[in-house]
């Protein structure tokens, strides 16, 4: 079967793909009918699937306004689905789940860029009707779960567009349903399972297995993700005992399970690569500095958490009246905030990689706002309107924000023009052989478009800043280049940079391999063959050169 | 016009140089011109050779043996990231050297593999619960003192 959009840019819009939008439209709405209609009325139902069609299907119009891959490390995710379908696995077993949906998308639409932008407009509209699913269950109230999660539609379709990280995006939605299933189990609801001893039975009941079950599946998506859930599940417990002071039966034995099920894959083979990354995550931070107030918002100026600041602050406005109501099992809400910012501090892991916690802090912030308005609307309405309003506002100012963010989409995002100039040469590529460029258009900024679009890394021969080379300073670093790695080395060199050009004189010929922008040149057999001499002949000795033919050629 | 070094002479030139210069000398030609070339009747011997070129030495030069090889790296170079030393210095300030005693403590264990696991799965849980101690200890001096104001004006009315 014929698969289009293998290097990162969609062929066009499919009847497939239309059939493929309408079916997740219809699958979530049949499977929030059948979830609700015993809990809500009709009409809110109606503007439920009303809002997460609107979210769902201006997300896909925001993903494919681009015809690129878009958002933070979007082209590794068309390259391992390539790699998928092609039979070469992926490069992360362990956290499958998404890179197999993304499989069945590109099967169905007959397109992989295509198949992965739909699946990055799905996850962020899915904060939806899982929002709406705890915010419900949280306040109890119809309309104000509306409310709220109307303006997720605007979050959806710039995150969507924008960022979308494709692992965090579905992992943060199953943390949002964990939350929901926790929460309930810390309040002790649900059908107990008919165990045998009484023990077991007092403990283990339904919610407690769809929390497992919702954990597993997580860690199964993205290991952050569901690493800062346990972290958030051990911190609840202490923060009970430490405000509390209590130990709540429940989540005792929900983490202890979870504990024991987590040391048992730690044995697998996966277990040592978690650790090692979990490690090089902690050692990559600075030194915990001695100020009075060590604590900062972000790690960095492009922190989530930075730009989160107004909903923060309403969050623990939030986490203040859960505290005063003494509503228990929703500070894990709470606590989930406190962890986010704990985690996002530069002492604590990585700089590089602590705006992911600071992202991370978004599963909380919105239900614990939906709650603070919840339990303020009776005594203080205003002070509950300015909790949705400050909330609407902000989605509104983020999709707008994103939205005139000008420029291509994600870090070391690509313009078409770029694209072009790569394009359509991986399939003429032989094997075994390095790239290698001296022009900027090659050098891209991040690794997996050179994956994508070459199926190799591109081995740059100066830095961007000293790009381009002229053509004899280029045909020097490129046999340098060969002798250093004794492979063969090609060379990426637009066309009106050969033009006009004695290539044989500078030591090079043209491969044949060429695009409509680029053309694929290659040393000279005659200077390459100098070049393989290097590993066989040793070093600090001088060499009579008796080459009349080539010394002659001048 | 270039012309090669006669074979018959060439032994004598490398052997004249090494001597002149003190390190090894080889010769590097065309492949083709040392086809069915009697090296060992002309003392010399062969380095290298591939399609185009050969590389030729001396036999019993005393210098060959001394030789070094560069080792060239047979994949591309890639970088291995090194993270910055720790210091382990203690919170100068007294409550957020309370609270954050426990992600303090775990930096004791920094460069061995269970650093990670223990500042994140439970030095941070650990701080989270402290906050959550000093939280409550705030609200009951709040409460104590909210408590005792409005008795004694209870008292005085």
């Amino acid at each position: 079967m014929k698969v289009e959009g293998l290097e990162g840019m969609y062929a066009g819009l499919t009847p497939q793909a239309g059939l493929l939008i309408v079916g997740i439209l219809t699958t979530v709405c049949i499977a929030l009918h059948l979830l609700y209609r015993r809990k809500v009325s009709k009409k809110t139902l109606i503007l439920l699937s009303i809002i997460f069609s609107i979210g769902f299907l201006s997300s896909v119009a925001g993903v494919l306004a681009s015809p690129l891959i878009s958002g933070v490390d979007g082209p590794y995710y068309p390259y391992s689905v390539r790699e998928l379908l092609e039979g070469d696995g992926l490069e992360e077993p362990d956290q499958p789940v998404v890179f197999y949906l993304m499989a069945i998308f590109a099967v169905v639409v007959g397109d992989i860029t295509l198949g992965v932008k739909l699946a990055q407009a799905l996850f962020p509209s899915l904060f939806i009707p899982v929002g709406f699913a705890l915010i419900f269950y949280l306040t109890k109230k119809e309309q104000l779960s509306l409310f709220m999660v109307a303006p997720l539609v605007f979050i959806a379709c710039a995150l969507a567009a924008k960022i979308c990280i494709l692992k965090n995006m579905p992992a943060m939605v199953l943390a949002l349903l964990f939350y929901l299933f926790f929460i309930k189990l810390a309040r002790g609801e649900g059908r107990t399972l008919d165990f045998r001893i009484r023990k077991l039975r007092a403990v283990l009941n339904e919610n407690f297995l769809i929390s497992l079950f919702l954990f597993g599946m997580m860690a199964l998506t993205h290991f952050l993700t569901a690493g800062f859930i346990f972290i958030t599940v051990v911190a609840h417990l202490a923060f009970q005992l430490g405000y509390f002071r209590r130990l709540p039966r429940h989540e005792l034995a929900f983490t202890g399970i979870l504990v024991m099920v987590i040391s048992a894959g730690l044995l697998l083979p996966i277990g040592t690569r978690v650790l090692s990354t979990t490690n090089s995550f902690a050692e990559g931070a600075l030194p915990i500095p001695t100020e009075p107030f060590p604590f900062r918002l972000s790690s960095s100026p492009e922190a989530p958490a930075y730009h989160f600041l107004p909903l923060i602050m309403l969050s623990i406005a939030a986490f203040y009246f859960m505290i005063k109501e003494r509503k228990y099992p929703s500070c894990v809400l709470g606590v989930s905030l406190l962890t986010g910012l704990l985690c996002v501090q530069p002492w604590m892991i990585d700089p590089l990689y602590g705006f992911r916690f600071g992202f991370l802090t978004l599963l909380s912030i919105i239900p614990m706002i939906a709650l603070g308005a919840s339990l303020t609307r009776k005594r203080h309405p205003k002070v509950s309107g300015s909790f949705f309003w400050v909330f609407a506002l902000f989605c509104v100012g983020m999709f707008v924000g994103m939205g005139l963010t000008a420029g291509p989409l994600g870090p070391g995002a690509l313009t078409v023009e770029q694209w072009e100039y790569s394009a359509g040469l991986r399939e003429q590529l032989p094997d075994n052989c390095i790239l290698t460029t001296g022009y900027p258009e090659y050098i891209l900024e991040y690794e997996y478009w050179d994956k994508l679009i070459f199926d190799r890394d591109v081995k740059p021969l100066c830095d961007v800043e000293e790009a381009p080379l002229s053509l004899e300073e280029t045909s020097t670093r490129l046999m340098d280049r060969q002798y250093e790695f004794q492979q063969p080395c090609l060379l990426l060199i637009p066309h009106q940079a050969i033009e006009d050009e004695n290539l044989r004189r500078l030591g090079l010929k043209n491969t044949g391999i060429q695009n409509q922008k680029t053309a694929v040149l290659e040393l000279r057999d005659e200077i390459a063959f100098l070049t393989d001499l290097g590993d066989e002949v040793p070093i600090n000795v001088d060499i009579l050169v008796s080459l009349p033919d080539l010394e002659n050629e001048g | 016009m270039v012309e090669p070094i006669e074979w018959a002479t060439l032994s004598g030139e490398l052997e004249e140089r090494e001597n002149e210069r003190g390190k090894l000398c080889l010769y590097l030609t065309d492949g083709w011109r040392a086809e069915n070339l009697q090296a060992e009747s002309l003392k010399l011997s062969t380095v290298a050779i591939n399609e185009f070129y050969v590389v030729l030495r001396l036999k019993n030069t005393p210098y060959w043996e001394n030789s070094e090889w560069e080792n060239l790296p047979m994949e591309p170079d890639h970088e291995e990231k090194s993270s910055p030393p720790h210091e382990f210095v203690m919170n100068s300030n007294p409550l957020f050297a309370f609270i954050l005693f426990p992600i303090e403590l775990s930096e004791i264990l920094y460069g061995t593999a269970a650093y990670g696991v223990v500042k994140l799965l439970i030095a941070v849980p650990l701080t989270v619960g402290l906050i959550g101690l000093v939280l409550r200890l705030c609200v009951d001096v709040w409460v104590h003192l909210h408590r005792s104001s409005h008795l004694s004006k209870e008292g005085r009315r």
